[in-house]
This record gives C-alpha cells, structure tokens and sequence, in this order.
C-alpha cells in the first residue's frame, strides 16, 4: 500500500492550515509524495444573480475567492517542496471532496474538523462529518 | 521519532486502521506505532469492590487475545511497536494513553465492538475526536 498522494481541502480558515501543517511533517522526506489541494465553493444561484452580472464576473469572482483560500496552505507546502496540485471545483463541499478523492485515487484525505462555517460549538462540522461518510479511505480530522 | 497510537479491539475496522497505520509508518519512516488495548469490562470488580490478581489475569488475556490479529500483522510487516493494555473507559483511556505517550495522531476505526453498524461514527471515535488535541485518522 502506497501512502504518498493526500487530498487536503482547504478554505482558508485556521483549522485547515493546521490540517496543512500536519501534512507536511507527515510527508517531510518523501520523495514521491503528491497533495491535491482542494477548495470547494457553492453553486452560484439563480437569484443571486443580477442582470448586471455576467457569467464571466462570477467564474473571475470565485477562482479569486478560491486562490485567496487556497494561497496559505499552497505557500506551506511549496516551501516543503511538495508538489501539488490546486483543484477549485464547485458544488456541495463534502460531496466534491469524496467524488474528487475517488478521481485521483489518493490515499487518504486530510482536512480541518470545523470550517468557516457559522457553527463552532460542534465537534464536528457538517462537511467533515459528511465527508467521514462518502470517502473510502481514511479521513484525518485536524483541529 | 513521530509517535501514533492505534486502539485496538479486536474488530475487523481496527484491524483496517492497524494496516493503514503500517503502511504510513513505512513509508514516512522514522515512525513507532502504540499499539492501545482497553479492557473496560469490569463488570466483576465492580461487584466485588475490588479488583483481584485473577481478575486482572483474565482482563488481560482478554486484551492479549483482541490484539493478537494485529500484533501478527505488524510483526510480519516488520513495523516498529509497542504494544500495552489499560482498563477504564475506552475513548478516555485512548486519548489520557495518547497524551502521556507525547503520540503525534491516533489513528483508529471509525466504529469498533458493540456499535451499531449503521452509525457513520461510533461513540468511541466520536468522543476521541472531541478530546484528542492532536489529529485523529478514521479507517472504515
């Protein structure tokens, strides 16, 4: 069993850059390791969308909002020297995150306990939760 | 040296979480794996109000027979461990073993014995989740 490729989702929040953190140390001196980093963004909805707004200044909206998420834990990981690759796709999180886990075949997933989200009394948010549902390989929940 | 512990109770998921262990500790080298079984019945104590050399001996061989699979299985893999039995109330004792060891995550399964088997997450994982500081892997 090879353990070198790990999906890392990310939306820029301090959870998921210790998530970053840790898979870091775990892959510090392997060469071959790969990371997918991941940020997942909400459909845009048809009633958000004024008759000024073109679909060209949504998709430049989120692939802004989604470098800006995805900058901190990119930074990290090239200063280790790991290569990776940014995936910004959107749809629901948790639903993306397996889907793109089973894509890539990677081994494992990585990503923080609690996200942006507005509930931070839970121990586990709504899309980890998820997520340990839908994926097939083991998921690490950082805090 | 990173450090992980591995709860193991003789499930078939907890034998899932021991081969992933196995197999990250290889390839990240430089890794020890804590191998944690917790007895928690203790049924027999409780009645009596005190636990006897008996007592313990089977609690222990209880512990000695759920960790066989995955002892073997880290043997044959030439996996650095150490392995050790304690008694008290499974997530707690996983996450007090954990800190005291300084481990670097746990990694176990998400449902072991005497869950039900359509939780997503069983009340141990749950609750090692809530009180581990460090990161936790969940194996199926």
């Amino acid at each position: 069993m090879a353990m070198r490729k790990l999906l890392l989702p990310t939306d820029g929040s301090a959870s998921s850059l210790r998530a970053t953190e840790f898979l870091v140390r775990l892959l510090a001196g392997q060469p071959a390791a790969e990371v997918h980093l991941l940020h997942v963004h909400s459909p845009v909805m048809a009633w958000e969308i004024s008759p000024h707004v073109t679909a060209e200044m949504v998709r430049r909206f989120h692939e802004q909002a989604g470098r800006d998420a995805v900058k901190g834990a990119r930074a990290m990981l090239d200063a280790a020297g790991i290569p990776c690759q940014e995936h910004l796709v959107s749809g629901d999180p948790a639903e993306v995150i397996a889907s793109v886990a089973a894509r890539e075949g990677v081994d494992g997933i990585v990503m923080g306990t609690r996200g942006m989200g507005p509930v931070k009394s839970l121990v586990l948010g709504s899309v980890a939760t998820k997520v340990i549902h839908l994926a097939d390989v083991p998921v690490t929940l950082v805090k | 040296m990173r450090k992980v512990l591995v709860p193991v109770d003789g499930s078939p998921v907890a034998e899932r979480a021991v081969e992933f262990a196995a197999a990250r500790a290889s390839c990240a080298g430089d890794t020890k794996l804590m191998l944690l079984n917790v007895q928690q019945n203790l049924e027999h104590w409780r009645k009596r109000g005190l636990l006897n050399e008996q007592d313990l001996k089977e609690l222990r061989a209880h512990g000695e027979a759920e960790a066989a699979n995955a002892r073997s299985l880290l043997d044959r893999a030439g996996v650095l461990y150490d392995f050790e039995i304690a008694f008290g109330r499974p997530a707690e004792v996983i996450v007090r073993v954990a800190r005291e060891q300084k481990c670097d995550s746990i990694v176990m399964g998400t449902r072991g014995l005497g869950d039900v088997e359509s939780l997503i997450l069983g009340s141990t994982a749950y609750k090692v989740i809530q009180l581990a500081q460090m990161p936790v892997t969940l194996v199926k």
